[in-house]
Formats: structure tokens, sequence, C-alpha cells
């Protein structure tokens, strides 16, 4: 799942912070995500691993939405 | 019998909604075979007296303010004028495009979110520029994506190429990136690896960096640079475009000259911003206009125009299916 993962993130990060994506990386702070990529991120989320969202996103780190999918995500 | 229809989102414009139902009115006149559907308070879209059979009513109170966080604004309850536009496009087959003259990062989420084309591209806001060769220049990103990498200006010119080929049926649209400088190696970190990226690109007819004393002479057909630069040429020119002209108008008065009047107006048939009609957002599944806020109901009517020109040409909608 976490590959799955990384390449999804990738997809909406700037070009320059793509190699440096780890589980402890915060999607904001270290790899520049903005609320657009957030958003089109979260939307990539529930496409792929059949999640959905009720509330504004607000995950942190890439762990975050690791752990969010564990217990969520009806398709793996 | 032509079903096709065009939503406006009556609220967030300077004017008011009172000004955007008349802007619907407009559009209804001139292309007597288009309905309108209306997004925004009933009392005010009732009192209008518009034709009977030619409107429907989206029925919203709220709106996203300047002071409103717009992807939390998804999760209201009640019904938001601007998210309710975009709904119905996605979802009704026979809606050819959306006007809105409200909060642009709210239009911009919500058009992500609704009628996103392709969830790997990142839409923008392209704004069309009139140039003094008598034809348009298609400058891309005007203020969507403030930080871009070099990839993503690759992006906007393939997208911006797609809408000038569909929309003036330009064969090799010529591609132009913003610079200090003519040469390949002026320009920041940004605009030098888009440089290089850019002429190797294949499908992208690229000419070169331009200037920003030459945005609006028609050296290229697809100005291409990240939003922030984007939004200050668009703003600039338009700034630019209105002083001059109010010189002229103080200048003809001060010393008697008919002859002003006639140079001012054909000045505003060329560079009247106002009325040009919207920026459109570039990367959706069907065509978003982002009218400016003090947009006026010419304004309304020629953003109509624009999506009815596009709509009756699908090249650009089918390629990014």
């Amino acid at each position: 799942m976490y590959d799955r993962l990384l390449q999804l993130i990738k997809l909406y990060l700037p070009e320059d912070k793509i190699a440096s994506a780890t589980p402890a990386s915060r999607l904001t702070a270290d790899l520049g995500m903005d609320s657009i990529g957030m958003l089109m991120l979260s939307m990539a989320l529930e496409e792929e691993f059949g999640v959905s969202f009720r509330e504004p996103v607000k995950f942190v780190t890439v762990q975050d939405v690791l752990d969010f999918l564990d217990k969520n995500a009806t398709r793996r | 019998m032509d079903k096709r229809e065009i939503v406006i989102d009556l609220l967030g414009s300077d004017l008011g909604p009172s000004e955007m139902v008349e802007g619907a009115r407009l559009v209804m006149e001139a292309f007597p075979g288009i309905c309108v559907a209306l997004a925004g308070p009933r009392a005010v879209i009732e009192a209008a007296g518009l034709p009977e059979g030619r409107y429907r009513i989206l029925e919203a109170d709220k709106t996203v303010t300047n002071l409103d966080n717009p992807v939390e604004a998804f999760y209201r309850k009640e019904p938001v004028s601007v998210f309710l536009a975009l709904e119905e496009a996605s979802r009704n087959e026979n809606v050819i495009g959306v006007i809105n003259a409200g909060n642009t990062g709210a239009l911009f989420a919500g058009a992500i979110r609704y009628l996103l084309a392709d969830k790997a591209v990142r839409p923008c806001i392209a704004a069309i520029l009139p140039t003094t060769q008598g034809g348009f220049t298609c400058l891309v990103d005007t203020g969507a994506s403030i930080d871009c990498g070099p990839a993503q200006l690759v992006e906007f010119a393939r997208l911006g190429s797609d809408f000038m080929r569909t929309l003036y049926k330009l064969e090799a649209p010529r591609v132009g990136l913003l610079s200090n400088g003519a040469e390949p190696t002026k320009g920041n970190k940004l605009v030098k690896e888009a440089h290089a990226l850019l002429a190797q690109e294949e499908g992208i007819n690229f000419v070169g960096n331009i200037e920003g004393n030459k945005t609006l002479s028609g050296l290229c057909d697809v100005l291409v640079c990240e939003g922030f630069a984007g939004n200050q040429v668009l703003k600039n020119s338009e700034g630019m475009a209105v002083n001059l002209i109010t010189e002229i108008v103080k200048y003809g008065k001060m010393h008697n000259l008919p002859a002003a009047q006639e140079i001012v107006g054909y000045l505003m048939s060329r560079f009247d911003f106002a009325s040009l009609g919207a920026g459109i957002m570039l990367g959706t599944r069907k065509v978003v206009m982002k009218s400016r806020g003090s947009c006026n109901r010419t304004a309304i009517k020629n953003a109509a125009q624009l999506i009815v020109n596009l709509a009756e040409n699908k090249t650009l909608y089918e390629s990014i299916h």
C-alpha cells in the first residue's frame, strides 16, 4: 500500500520534492503540498482506495495517510 | 431540440446578483437556443421577470468569501452557489459551461472536485489577451498555481496549445515563455529549466522567451508562466490600458478634441478588459469561466459566447476526456 500511496502523492508534489518523500515527511512543511494538491490527493485516495471524506483532509505526514488507509480503505 | 444550458453562479460578484441576472438575460437574448440555470437566491431571480421556460433555479443563498477556506467550504451543510453550479455541470450532460464571478479559489477547488479531466494534470486558469497584431494570446497560468515547477509549465503549454488550436483553429500555436530576456540563458532557475524542457518537448511549437514588454505584441499564441507572474502580467496590462484610456479622455476634454473620443472608442473595443469575458479554466471536462469580480452584464454575455464557441468544436474536451 505504501508504494501505491507514494505514487499518488508524487503526482501532487513540487518536482524538486518528489525524491525526498518518506513516511515521516510532512506533506505541507517538508514536501510543499498546497491545499489544491491536498484536495487532488484526497480525490485520488477516494478513487484508488474506496475511502470517503466527510470533513476537510488534515493529514500532517505521509504516515498519517497510511494509518488512515489502514483503518478505512475498502479497496487495497 | 437544443437542450444546451449554461450555468451562471449569481453570487460573489462586486455588482451583486441582480447584475448577474441581467447578464443571464443578455445570454438568453443572444443565444435563443440556449437556456440558463441560475445558482443563487430565488427571490432575486423571480423578481427579474426572465423569459419563462428559458431558465431554471438552483437555489442557494450562500457563497464563499475571500475570508473563507475554499476547500473547507465543501463540507458546509447549506448549499453554496458555486459548488451547486459546478455539481450541476458535472452531472447534467446538457450543461455546456459554467460562469462565475466570485472567489477564484472556491471556483478552482470546486472545478477540480467536480470536473477534473485527468487526476494527474492540475488545471490552470488562462486569460485571452488582445494583441497589437489584431489577434489574441492565451496567457497561462494567471494565478491558480502561484508556485510551479518546470514540468508544470510544460503542462500549461500543452493545455494552452490545445485550447488555442481549438478556439482559433491554429495548427501549431506558438508557445512563448515569460522571462526577463529573450535569450535562453535569461531567467530564474524555473524559467531556465522550463526553457530546456519546452525546447525538446514534442508537440509544442516553442518559440523561446518573451519579455514583459512584448506580452501583447502577438509574438506567441500561448504565453506560459507561473501563476504569480501571470497574475501580475494580467493586472498590469489591464491597469495600463485603463490608465492610457483615462489619459486620452482627459487630454481630449482639456483641449476640446472630438477625435479623442473616436480613439477611445477604438481602444475600448480592443482593450476593454471588463467586457472581454473571463479567464477560462483549462484541464476540466467542461468549460468553466472565471469572470472578474467587477464584471458587468456584457462580460457575462461575452463569457457565454466563448462557452458556445468551445462547445461547438469539441476537439479540446474530447482530447482530454
